[in-house]
């Protein structure tokens, strides 16, 4: 058995209306930050795993991230890093 | 005629249990409170998931609630039986995360946390309830997933929800859900009653396709 570590990154798809990022989008041409920025709010996790090979591990954070991170219907999930640890 | 057996389903994070308890009871159901790791549902014909923040909205609202014992049971005994769901606020938002309900609720448009009266309009009949929501957007993609539903619908949308969408009522599966709070406009002296139009509208689902009544 070996410990992987995730990091993974899920937000909103791209075709859906995000609020939070467009108040922020607002407060930053306030204070003078950027006029030209475009942001999408999203959420982070770290997580570490213990399973018989990388594979398993993939497979079960794809399930673990499919069934409870997100909800497929208005969300998407990329893992951003994946390492033995 | 028998009262109606109804329970209500309290989570962990869910406020609006006991308004809505004597909500229904002043409807004439014959109600009580059962706990979210609740598998024997067999006696009742009404499950109310009313509102609140169940599990503290983690991850998402109603994301962790999809998982606990009483929305298997309740999957199970729409499966098998004829059985009425009623998902008020947080519990339209379980009913989409545990897929009974299409599309997904998400922030409102505004970004604000929403409490005030809506015009609604459901049946042909045009009502007031109160809401109190931060992810009331309804969204769906495509109306036609909505085929075998009447909706409820904003007369002034306040959030951006899909085709002014309030609630939705699944006539084959008898499932209604929705963001506007029938109970809370019950128990207030101060205002109209028309969360009775809700109760009442089950009421009549029931006795007519669940016992027959004529």
């Amino acid at each position: 058995m070996k410990e992987y570590l995730f990091k993974i990154s899920t937000k909103l798809k791209d075709e859906i209306k995000d609020p939070e990022g467009e108040v922020v989008e607002k407060i930053a041409l306030r204070l003078g930050i950027s006029k030209n920025i475009k942001i999408k709010k999203g959420k982070f996790y770290e997580i570490k795993i213990i399973s018989s090979s990388a594979d398993a591990a993939c497979d079960e954070i794809k399930q673990l991230a499919e069934k409870i991170l997100i909800n497929p219907v208005v969300e998407a999930y990329k893992i951003e890093k994946f390492e033995e640890l | 005629m028998q009262k109606i057996k109804a329970a209500v389903v309290k989570f962990f994070g869910t406020n609006c249990e006991k308004e809505t308890l004597e909500a229904l009871l002043a409807n004439g159901f014959d109600s009580c409170i059962i706990g979210q790791n609740e598998k024997n549902i067999d006696k009742y014909d009404l499950i109310v998931l009313p509102g609140g923040f169940s599990y503290g909205d983690y991850i998402s609202c109603g994301r962790i609630a999809k998982y606990t014992p009483v929305i298997k049971s309740i999957k199970n005994n729409i499966r098998k039986r004829k059985i009425f769901i009623l998902g008020i606020c947080n519990g339209f938002q379980i009913l989409t995360e545990a897929g009974l309900i299409p599309g997904a609720l998400l922030e409102n448009i505004n970004g604000k946390f929403q409490c005030d009266d809506v015009k609604l309009n459901f049946l042909n009949k045009k009502f007031i309830l109160p809401i109190a929501n931060h992810q009331g957007r309804y969204y769906i993609d495509d109306i036609k997933k909505l085929k075998d539903c009447e909706l409820i619908k904003y007369e002034n949308n306040p959030n951006g929800s899909s085709f002014d969408i309030a609630g939705i009522y699944d006539k084959k599966n008898y499932i209604l859900a929705l963001m506007p709070h029938p109970e809370r406009n019950m128990i207030t002296p101060f205002k109209p009653k028309n969360g009775i139009i809700i109760f009442e509208f089950i009421k009549n689902i029931i006795e007519k396709e669940f016992y027959g009544v004529i």
